[in-house]
């Protein structure tokens, strides 16, 4: 390498330069350091208050009526689907859940799986899980098969909950760190009839830094907010009153 | 003009206004896909961000990221080494320096041997908690001599004719330097030090050389008388070996 540098110098030819530097093998530097060993002491989780019935309760297929009310049904709503999450969108015990990245609705199916699936796979000693929807309430009707159109709205099929862009589902916490619960989070989430992640506080407090630069550092002065609220080239003609409230960042 | 505004009075205006519905149903778990207009201004107004590397020079874009080194802030283990490695820099009266070459672990079992049997302890710390130790104390400049392995003595006797003693028969062991009561030394001093056997004849040996000027100075007025006494003394001799 030395021995390349000084010939280089002595203002030798183009192509010689070329041979050298066909010749020269990429050489990589590793600098090996030694240091004194740290253990640093683990998280403490003295805080987090593990209640008492640690895996997450059974959820009724069926919302519960007072006896002698006909099950009412319902409009299909998918206004409720729609958009973001106002409420329901942080950690209440600010460790890991599952958050909803789509909107959808979820079955009494979708809480089996949940349910039996993290009930498996948690330590009931150190950690616990808690519902953060509702048990499914929104009747879905169905027609018979082969039915034609007319005779009335279809009978109560089933029920579901529905869920918004960035609501948490389930909530896990106790003495665990993020790496014991992302495995099975993930699990379930991918089987959700929605975009979902697994996600811990740090994640969210990230992802909303990170949010925060994007929209400030943004090159592009015509963002969809800007365009759509100045109805820049017509736009406004063809958008929807969700556009309108949106802004192009939800469907 | 009475028949002009009769006409405009006829002419009756009547305003039509049709509500406009907006079927807006759509499936969200299978979106539609965009229309083109719609999809242009998707397009056009995806957001782009300035690269962060546009206004670095060449030499901090290919050498080796620092902020993506990460080092141990505090590390209690090592205070309490540091902390103990400041006391013996303290309490030692003679701390000596080598540079280690590479030597059997026999060798270096021995020379931890032979150390521990002329009371002296054989140490071997590293940059970072010797740093800790002894930055912004008089014992700084230790740190310079701290490049490649190197290797401490303590000795709470300064006693330089065991160390060199035990240093001769481990040639790997190569003193750079040493602390003699507080005070650096280098190499070549310690060797003049060797020299000197102890106190009271370093003492005595100055004594002599301020005492040098008067001493000869008597010499030189007594030379006559001395060689008249030495002679009348052989003189004494001859004659009484003749008796």
């Amino acid at each position: 390498m030395n021995i390349q540098k000084l010939v280089l110098t002595k203002g030798s030819s183009p192509l010689f330069e070329f041979s050298t530097k066909l010749l020269s093998v990429p050489a990589v530097s590793v600098l090996q350091s030694c240091g004194m060993k740290h253990f640093p002491a683990p998280p403490t989780y003295d805080h987090v208050e593990i209640p008492e019935r640690p895996k997450l309760r059974f959820v009724d297929k069926v919302p519960y009526y007072a006896p002698g009310i006909k099950a009412p049904k319902m409009q299909k709503k998918l206004r409720l689907m729609r958009g973001p999450e106002p409420v329901h969108n942080f950690l209440i015990h600010k460790q890991y859940g599952i958050m909803a990245l789509g909107g959808g609705r979820l079955k009494w199916q979708h809480f089996e799986m949940m349910r039996l699936a993290i009930g498996r796979k948690i330590d009931p000693q150190r950690m616990f899980a808690v519902w953060r929807v509702d048990s499914p309430w929104q009747p879905l009707t169905r027609k018979g098969q082969g039915q034609r159109m007319g005779g009335g709205k279809g009978a109560i099929d089933h029920y579901v909950t529905p869920i918004k862009a960035g609501r948490i589902i389930v909530e896990v916490g106790g003495k665990c760190e993020y790496k014991e619960v992302e495995g099975f989070l993930r699990d379930v989430a991918m089987k959700l009839p929605f975009q979902a992640m697994a996600v811990s506080q740090e994640i969210m407090d990230k992802e909303k830094k990170e949010e925060e630069w994007r929209e400030k550092n943004n090159q592009n002065y015509y963002t969809m907010k800007y365009v759509m609220q100045n109805n820049l080239g017509g736009c406004q003609r063809w958008m929807s009153p969700f556009d309108f409230k949106f802004l192009g960042k939800y469907l | 003009m009475a028949l002009a505004v009769r006409g405009i009075l006829r002419e009756r205006f009547y305003p039509v206004v049709q509500a406009k519905r907006f079927r807006g149903k759509i499936n969200i778990q299978r979106p539609k896909p965009l229309h083109f207009d719609r999809a242009v201004f998707t397009e056009l107004t995806k957001p782009w961000y300035l690269n962060p590397k546009r206004l670095k020079t060449p030499i901090e874009l290919c050498s080796k990221p620092t902020d993506k080194i990460i080092e141990d802030v505090d590390n209690p283990y090592q205070r309490i080494i540091a902390r103990e490695l400041r006391e013996r820099f303290d309490q030692s009266r003679l701390i000596a320096f080598y540079h280690r070459n590479s030597m059997n672990s026999d060798q270096q079992y021995k020379a931890y041997v032979a150390f521990i049997k002329a009371k002296m302890h054989i140490k071997t710390y590293g940059k970072k908690t010797l740093e800790m130790a002894v930055k912004d104390t008089k014992f700084e400049p230790v740190l310079d001599f701290y490049v490649s392995q190197n290797v401490m003595v303590f000795s709470p006797e300064p006693d330089i004719k065991q160390l060199l003693k035990v240093t001769k028969k481990f040639p790997q062991m190569v003193l750079l330097a040493a602390i003699f009561e507080g005070k650096f030394i280098s190499k070549d001093e310690v060797m003049e030090l060797h020299l000197i056997p102890n106190l009271q004849t370093a003492q005595a040996a100055l004594v002599q050389t301020l005492n040098s000027a008067t001493t000869t100075l008597t010499q030189q007025l007594n030379s006559h008388q001395n060689t008249l006494v030495s002679n009348l003394q052989e003189r004494v001799k001859q004659l009484e070996e003749h008796k």
